[in-house]
């Protein structure tokens, strides 16, 4: 293989080249309520292609069949020609030849699809055996390997082995016109041993559907509010995080003058950023889709904003050093600055010293969904729980944070010291790139303040 | 290896079966102001067998230089889970034989797509040098291979040629967005009507005007706006809901339900269309079917699967959007009967109405019921006889069968998949 990608570089005329490509084999089974709607295997190979000419752009090319690589890369060349020039540099990186190879506990290719048809049934059972009100579930095992290969021109060969395996629940309950929801998911870049034992995780799921549906909705209004890990990471990610990244930095005047290294965003105790150097996460390789190696970048240290996430490209564009963030879902788009598994690091306090002086607030858990528009955000939780003079007490849905992310990251006054990857299935999405697998992480954050929609109260 | 060894393979281990390869290369260049800034060129190569085994189907698919017998036998595991069906493959000769490929395609060359993205651009930029210009100039070739147990062996060739243009244009507190598409087999010079059509857009831009709220004459513009009242209407002719019995138009052949004015059909044989072709994706002759004539509902369009489960032939329209994706029912060309009045004609008749160039959220909600209602993309208020000006937030509702009774025209223009204009009441 390395002869071959090797031989077609070394034909390109471009300025630089560099090619991808990836071998999959995948595994999807679904049940859908009590039907089993795909089980099934398929296999998809194919690489691509991009070269990058001084006096012109970046050409692309993706293609299926190995043998026609040497006429692709000519084409991305050709393609990179027909712009017209548009001063693009990279950022020096080191060369690497490096294999990363995988041990799988048990490997899921040779686990027959009768048993993974079988876990899945298994799973869709608990969720359906969490009362009569269940009226959908849905409930998917799907496991991945791909084969990935990566040369460039300045002397770059990466193989490595990225194998995935993911278990996801949805249930949904139902009480005349009153339907819930809840899901839960775990993914680990593992083995077949990482998809049982979550017998657990399905009956949450289950169980949480039908408890909302005895669950007031929230009042609106003003709370203290403390955000369980799961959601801490989903917001430090979405809110703050899509602002990190460079190429949105870049092209955008407002993000600009919003994201200014050393600006003051919170308190002392606040440090985030985003690391894909962590051992085992769905987020981590050891080099990026540019052979750059991955490493922990502070964005946020004692609460000053220290750093962004950046491609070789918008690194040389804003005269920093690139950081391992140019990823791509496949080969069938080109690398763009994205997150690998973001954090907020660890407080210091334990959780019921976190609750201990709130006479009334809201524990928000999990989250189904956001929006955020430069710096304003909305989120939902899953659910919420009212925390009442320092206890967690009834459960309530309808959780929506709306707000402002300065303010927000601002009031944060206190961490818990419980922080925790969240090992979830799901992805993120960003220029029709969908879904990239990446981690969140954080303790409990404490936030005053925080606007809840809903009624009034 | 020889496919016919290959199809041996399927009838040892499965009652029948059918092999589809998929060949399909693709060069685009994106442009923003007139200056070109994406090039890329893509190919997708894949395979995919379906196989029936015990009154079940499996599936399965690969991307790439995959060897088909590993193709097969992922196919035959998934078939103990598979989705029962009892339909047959079946072979048979072509209706028609319609041109679905050209050279002059395959033969455009970078530089020359870039001349004709950049006069585009120029042409629109122009008249709003305010606005965001966006074009985009594109070629596909594909060819496809079916074979199936019942002796089916057949290959084609298509290409098609388009340009997209749009502008972003923020004006105050509002942005407005324009957008207009041509393609065809061939490669075509319809620089020219791209450019008209976002320039009469923008022209109808230019000024304001109030829209009252009551039912208005209504005028679907042939690209965007037309699909308000197609989409659910698509949805109802579909095989697969008439099979699922979830259609309206479930045993209503025969009876008048819509305007006499109203003739539409699914047409496959016509040269040059980018929907036509000699056999589907299942080996299936393409032809000419008669959906509504004259306002009398004529008949389905159906694929294999979904034309057996609802007692019917396949009529033809078994589409496949990927090689990993099973057929579906699929329209080849939809297409309206032209009428005889021309657009401006309509505009001058209508003493109170509203042109609906695009509408947001098509297809969203219970469509199959025929209901819609969608926010306004851009439209622009007629009053007596002359187009006054765009409108501001607005929604168009209805119900599909209601409101096709009262076709008023169908234009004599025609616009995108050959679609004519039409106007009606609402």
């Amino acid at each position: 293989m390395r002869q071959i990608l090797e031989d077609a570089l070394k034909r390109s005329k471009a300025d630089y080249t560099e090619i991808r490509y990836e071998k999959t084999i995948a595994t999807r089974v679904v049940y859908r309520y009590k039907r089993l709607e795909v089980a099934s295997e398929v296999l998809e190979e194919g690489g691509t292609a991009r070269a990058l000419v001084r006096r012109g752009g970046w050409g692309i090319t993706t293609f299926n069949h190995l043998e026609d690589v040497a006429r692709f890369v000519q084409d991305a060349y050709e393609c990179a020609t027909a712009l017209p020039a548009q001063d693009i540099k990279l950022a020096p990186s080191e060369p690497v030849v490096d294999e990363i190879r995988v041990s799988l506990g048990r490997d899921f290719r040779s686990v027959p699809l009768d048993r993974k048809v079988e876990l899945a049934s298994e799973y869709n059972s608990v969720m359906l055996g969490c009362g009569d009100s269940i009226v959908d579930t849905t409930s998917i095992y799907s496991d991945t390997m791909t084969e990935y290969y990566y040369i460039n021109s300045e002397g770059t060969f990466i193989y490595e082995q990225r194998p995935e395996v993911m278990v996801y629940f949805v249930a949904v309950a139902r009480r005349d016109g009153n339907v819930q929801q809840a899901s839960e998911s775990f993914a680990k870049p593992g083995g077949f041993e990482y998809a049982g034992g979550h017998a657990r995780l399905a009956e949450s799921a289950g169980r949480r559907a039908v408890s909302l549906l005895d669950a007031p909705p929230i009042k609106g209004g003003r709370y203290t509010v403390v955000l369980n890990q799961d959601l801490a990471g989903v917001f430090i990610h979405e809110a703050f995080g899509h602002l990190s990244e460079a190429d949105f930095v870049y092209e955008n005047k407002k993000a600009q003058e919003l994201m200014v290294l050393g600006r003051k965003f919170g308190e002392k105790i606040l440090n985030a950023g985003d690391d894909g150097s962590v051992a085992g996460l769905r987020g981590t390789h050891k080099y990026d889709d540019e052979g750059v190696k991955t490493r922990k970048n502070y964005l946020i240290k004692e609460g000053v904003l220290v750093g962004r996430l950046h491609s070789r490209e918008t690194a040389a564009k804003m005269n920093e050093k690139p950081t391992g963030n140019a990823r791509a879902i496949n080969y069938r788009f080109p690398p763009i600055v994205r997150m690998t598994n973001t954090f907020i690091e660890n407080g210091t306090i334990p959780f019921e010293s976190l609750i201990a002086d709130i006479k009334l607030g809201v524990y928000a858990c999990n989250s189904m969904g956001g929006q955020t528009m430069l710096e304003n955000f909305s989120f939902s939780a899953g659910w919420g729980h009212i925390i009442r003079n320092g206890r967690i007490e009834e459960m309530v849905r309808d959780v929506v944070l709306a707000g402002n992310l300065f303010v927000t990251l601002a009031n944060i006054d206190g961490l818990g010291n419980d922080f925790r990857w969240i090992e979830r299935g799901g992805g993120c999405g960003k220029n029709g790139q969908m879904p990239l697998p990446v981690t969140m992480g954080a303790p409990s954050v404490r936030i005053k303040d925080v606007i809840i929609g809903g009624k009034q109260r | 290896m020889d496919i016919s060894v290959l199809l041996d393979d399927i009838c040892k281990v499965a009652d029948s079966g059918e092999i589809y390869t998929l060949k399909h290369e693709s060069t685009s260049l994106g442009f923003i102001d007139g200056r070109a800034k994406d090039a890329s060129r893509k190919q997708e190569y894949g395979s995919a067998v379906r196989l029936l085994k015990d009154g079940r189907i499996g599936f399965s698919s690969a991307r790439g230089p995959a060897e088909l017998k590993s193709v097969i036998e992922r196919a035959l595991s998934s078939a103990r889970f598979g989705e029962e069906a009892d339909f047959q493959f079946t072979k048979s000769s072509p209706f028609s034989r319609p041109i679905t490929y050209s050279d002059t395609a395959e033969r455009l060359t970078l530089d020359r797509m870039r001349e004709i993205g950049e006069s585009v651009s120029a042409g629109i930029k122009e008249k709003c040098p305010d606005g965001v210009v966006q074009v985009s100039v594109g070629i596909g070739i594909a060819e496809h291979r079916i074979v199936n147990t019942a002796g089916t062996d057949v290959s084609e060739k298509f290409s098609h040629f388009y340009i997209g243009a749009g502008v972003e244009w923020v004006r105050g507190e509002e942005i407005l967005l324009m957008h207009t598409f041509e393609v065809s087999v061939k490669v075509d010079e319809f620089v020219k009507k791209v450019v008209s059509d976002i320039l009469r857009q923008l022209d109808w831009c230019k000024r304001e005007a109030k829209l009252t709220s009551g039912a208005k004459e209504v005028l679907f513009g042939a690209k965007g706006g037309l699909s308000v009242v197609l989409v659910p209407l698509m949805a109802g002719l579909n095989g697969e809901n008439i099979a699922r019995r979830t259609s309206p138009l479930l045993s209503r052949t025969g009876e008048k339900l819509f305007s006499e004015r109203l003739t539409l059909f699914d047409d496959g044989t016509l040269d040059y269309r980018v929907g036509s072709a000699v056999f589907d994706c299942e080996g299936t002759p393409v032809r000419k079917n008669a959906l509504i004539e004259n306002g009398i509902l004529k008949g389905f369009i159906f694929d294999l699967k979904f034309g057996a489960m609802a007692k019917a032939a396949s009529t033809g329209n078994g589409k496949r959007t990927s090689v990993a994706t099973l057929p579906r029912p699929s329209f080849n060309n939809l297409v309206i009967l032209r009428g005889d009045t021309p657009l401006e004609e309509m505009i001058k008749g209508v003493e109170d109405g509203v042109y609906i160039e695009s509408a947001l959220g098509v297809g969203q909600g219970n469509i199959i019921s025929g209901a819609f209602s969608n926010p306004l993309g851009l439209a622009f208020r007629i009053e007596r006889g002359e187009v006054t000006g765009k409108i501001g937030k607005a929604s168009v509702a209805g119900n599909v069968y209601e409101i096709l009774k009262r076709v008023e025209a169908v234009s004599k223009e025609t616009g995108w998949w050959g679609m004519g204009r039409f106007h009606t009441f609402l």
